[in-house]
């Protein structure tokens, strides 16, 4: 086996955290406003079903969810399915790339630097998109105390300042307002579609889609954690305060002896937003290399960052535009994908290895 | 299996990025500037001349030194329709792109009593200017002026403001200190009002009598001032400032705080008075005792000094261990407000010949005393209920409560829940043993 239940369990708990500290806060305040929680869990509450649905599968074959499909559809029809997961990845890559970029020029920077200061770091994607599950596995050891350690300090950084009550009165969002920011943030949720790659790379053990799904869970209550502090600290303004994760502990007493020491915990906690954003490279190219038979990664990583890259450079001064149109259309994919598609693989026949 | 060839070529591919990124890092400024060149806002004053915004920003400026001193002040003005057009001019007089990250104090002056602070400030809430870090307060007469007093203690008169403006001030409720996001949070809720502390120029070693106790500040140096002003650096900037267009590009000179003016009187500055503004707009000044009142329901209290008279003489308490806290509920209908204030007193003065047996008991004090001292303590509450009403401006945050914790009535309550309130007072002061 290629990776262990274990280092899925820390991608969906780190990763699921760690890709949310940026952006998605804000954008939820704007949608949601008080009711931002209730908006997060739904996305969570849905997808801990889906990721319940894909584990518990796992319990049931030994197969990959590219072979399930090749054994029910056809080749042809496996490849199309898994051709569309690697389009499905590279479309969720390409907003929190932005996201990155403006972070990385925005709080790292002095002043904004040009685009190609930023460019380097597809060195790092492309090197790491070309490796397979067990680098990913192992990558999310590594990430997994370096996360914990400089979580803990933000949020002791920041939890002095939050005012709890500013998130009250609950419910007085329309519901269709709440269901509304979950849907135009779902971009964010593609742990589900994750899993579903990792089926029959991983032996499963009993129990083990109680410890997937709690361990999703656990990255979902750090991050409504994170998103009470955030709203907390900045109420009717939260939604203009941007990359959250880098506002919350400026208010630290101590900062206004030593400066801004939570730059430090942010530096380190970059290298795991930068691993959980390459998880989707990693697993288009996956997707690719499966459904074309193709024995580089290495070139079919080239490829891919290189449609990135070509994004990131054409569209450089359209982030808002981008935006809008992630927040107006891709909750359809991410539905599709994340949702329909895992859920739908449990009317496939499966029959359970006996090797 | 991967030809040979190509495993080669990834180990060389690899080496060979090693080699490229060591050259990035090698050859990279790490963003470093030549500190000789180089000036850091350290404080922004801002007026309003008409349609125009006026801003005195304090610069540091650091200077290479082997001993002594290696930081001079400065004061650079800059006008303009916004405050990122009057920054632009500070860019081109000092030849340094101003940010805002180590600006620690937003001074303005009284002139923008006539404008929307929000519409004044809106730049430092827009992205990369500011991170809401910065105290801000509004000061008798022109920012400008007051940036450019000279007092004893620094060279960096902001340093001097932000220390009438210190958390410890916060917690002995001598100063209702707040800054850029506090009030954008206040202003931004259902309450749509906000206050900062009100900045006050004394002359140094004055002080005024009266006030039963609270102190009331000195001579008034708002005319001081002016004075330098016309005098000084300070006086320059205003009057070039006035020739500047609207496109933000002309006017404004520059001064040094370090005594070009030929007024050399030294001021101290108080901040106990807090002004309130509703939508952004000014409602008023509330004065020592309201202030007061302020800061004990809103901050967090560490030791409070509390002037009362009791049995025929003067008292004045330490107040420790303070909590606080409001709380709105809809009673028949009628908005009752409960202003809750608990504290452990213990006596720091009292208006008579000490003696010394006595002294032990300063813990234990008697309950005309401490009733005296709530009642001066409500009295103040009520004092500062008052003005809220009168101003027509929730400072208190009570439309914030009525829609966090009664919102089913919001609606109905909103527009005149001021008017209809009942007040409830639990106020507690028991002695420290």
């Amino acid at each position: 086996m290629k990776i262990s239940v274990r280092q899925i369990c820390f991608i969906l708990i780190f990763y699921t955290a760690a890709s949310k500290f940026l952006q998605y806060p804000p954008m939820l305040s704007a949608y949601s406003g008080r009711d931002l929680l209730f908006s997060a869990l739904f996305g969570f509450a849905a997808d801990c079903a889906a990721i319940w649905a894909v584990a518990f599968l796992s319990s049931r074959t030994d197969k990959t969810f590219y072979e399930l499909l090749k054994d029910n559809l056809g080749t042809v029809a496996a490849r199309i399915v898994y051709g569309f997961f690697a389009a499905f990845f590279i479309l969720i890559t390409i907003l929190p790339l932005f996201e990155q970029k403006q972070f990385v020029h925005a709080v790292f920077y002095d002043t904004t630097p040009p685009m190609w200061v930023f460019l380097p770091v597809f060195l790092f994607l492309v090197y790491v998109s070309s490796k397979g599950f067990t680098n990913i596995g192992r990558c999310a050891e590594v990430c997994m105390p370096i996360f914990i350690l400089m979580t803990i300090a933000l949020y002791a950084m920041s939890f002095g300042e939050a005012k709890f009550s500013n998130l009250l009165p609950l419910f007085k969002t329309p519901l269709p307002q709440i269901l509304g920011g979950s849907l135009r943030t779902s971009y964010y949720f593609a742990e589900p579609a994750y899993l579903l790659m990792f089926m029959g790379h991983y032996k499963y053990k009993k129990h083990d889609a109680a410890k997937l799904t709690l361990s999703y869970a656990a990255g979902a209550v750090i991050v409504l954690v994170f998103l009470a502090l955030f709203y907390g600290i900045y109420a009717g303004i939260a939604s203009s305060r941007q990359f959250a994760i880098t506002k919350t502990a400026l208010f630290f007493s101590a900062t206004e002896m030593v400066g801004r020491i939570d730059l430090l915990a942010l530096y380190v906690l970059e290298t795991v937003m930068l691993f959980a954003l390459v998880l989707n490279i990693q697993l288009a190219v996956h997707c690719i290399k499966t459904c074309s038979d193709f024995e580089y990664p290495e070139i079919i990583s080239l490829c891919v960052n290189a449609v990135l890259l070509i994004i990131l450079t054409v569209f450089n001064h359209d982030y808002t535009a981008i935006r809008r149109f992630y927040a107006g259309w891709v909750w359809i994919a991410v539905i599709l994908f994340t949702i329909v598609i895992p859920a739908a693989a449990w009317l496939l026949k499966r029959r359970r290895d006996e090797t | 299996m991967k030809p040979d060839v190509l495993r080669r070529f990834s180990v060389v591919f690899f080496w060979i990025l090693l080699i490229f990124l060591a050259g990035l890092f090698f050859t990279n400024d790490f963003g470093l500037i030549d500190i000789s060149k180089s000036t850091i806002i350290t404080a922004v004053g801002i007026d309003s001349d008409g349609e125009e915004v006026q801003i005195t920003a304090q610069l540091a400026v650091p200077k290479p030194s082997q001993s002594g001193e290696n930081v001079e002040y400065a004061e650079v003005q800059g006008s303009g329709k916004t405050i990122a057009d009057a920054l632009n001019e500070i860019n081109a007089k000092t030849g340094f792109y101003p940010k805002l990250h180590f600006c620690k104090l937003i001074l303005l002056g009284e002139s923008c009593r006539q404008k929307n602070i929000f519409q004044m400030m809106g730049c430092f809430y827009r992205k990369n200017y500011s991170e809401l870090t910065a105290l801000v307060a509004m000061c008798e007469g022109k920012a400008a002026d007051m940036l450019a007093m000279k007092t004893s203690s620094s060279d960096m008169t902001s340093s001097v403001i932000r220390r009438a403006l210190s958390d410890e001030l916060k917690k002995s409720a001598n100063a209702s200190s707040v800054d850029l996001k506090d009030i954008a949070v206040d202003n931004f809720s259902k309450s749509g009002a906000c206050h900062m502390p009100y900045v006050e120029a004394n002359l140094q070693g004055t002080s005024e009598n009266g006030g039963n106790g609270d102190n009331v500040g000195g001579e008034n140096a708002g005319g001081q001032g002016g004075q330098s002003g016309q005098d000084g650096g300070s006086g320059e900037r205003s009057g070039s400032s006035g020739e500047s267009g609207g496109s933000g590009e002309s006017g404004g000179g520059s001064g040094e705080s370090g005594g070009q003016g030929k007024n050399e009187q030294k001021v101290e500055f108080t901040a106990r008075k807090t002004a309130i503004f509703k939508d952004g707009e000014f409602a008023g000044i509330l004065d020592e005792q309201q202030s007061f009142a302020l800061d004990l329901l809103k901050n967090e209290i560490r030791l409070a000094v509390l002037p009362c008279d009791s049995e025929g003489l003067h008292y004045t308490l330490g107040l420790k261990l303070a909590g606080s806290g409001m709380k709105l509920k809809i009673e028949d209908g009628v908005p009752s407000l409960t202003l809750r204030f608990k504290a452990f007193a213990q006596i720091a003065g009292i208006r008579k010949p000490v003696e010394p047996d006595e002294t032990s008991g300063d813990d234990d004090i008697s309950p005309p005393v401490l009733a005296a001292a709530e009642e001066e303590v409500k009295n103040r509450f009520q004092s500062m209920v008052e003005a809220s009403v009168a101003a027509d401006c929730d400072f208190l945050g009570v439309k914030e409560e009525l829609y966090k914790y009664n919102s089913d009535r919001y609606d109905e309550l909103k527009d005149d829940v001021l008017k209809k309130l009942r007040i409830n007072y639990d106020i507690q002061i028991l002695s420290v043993n």
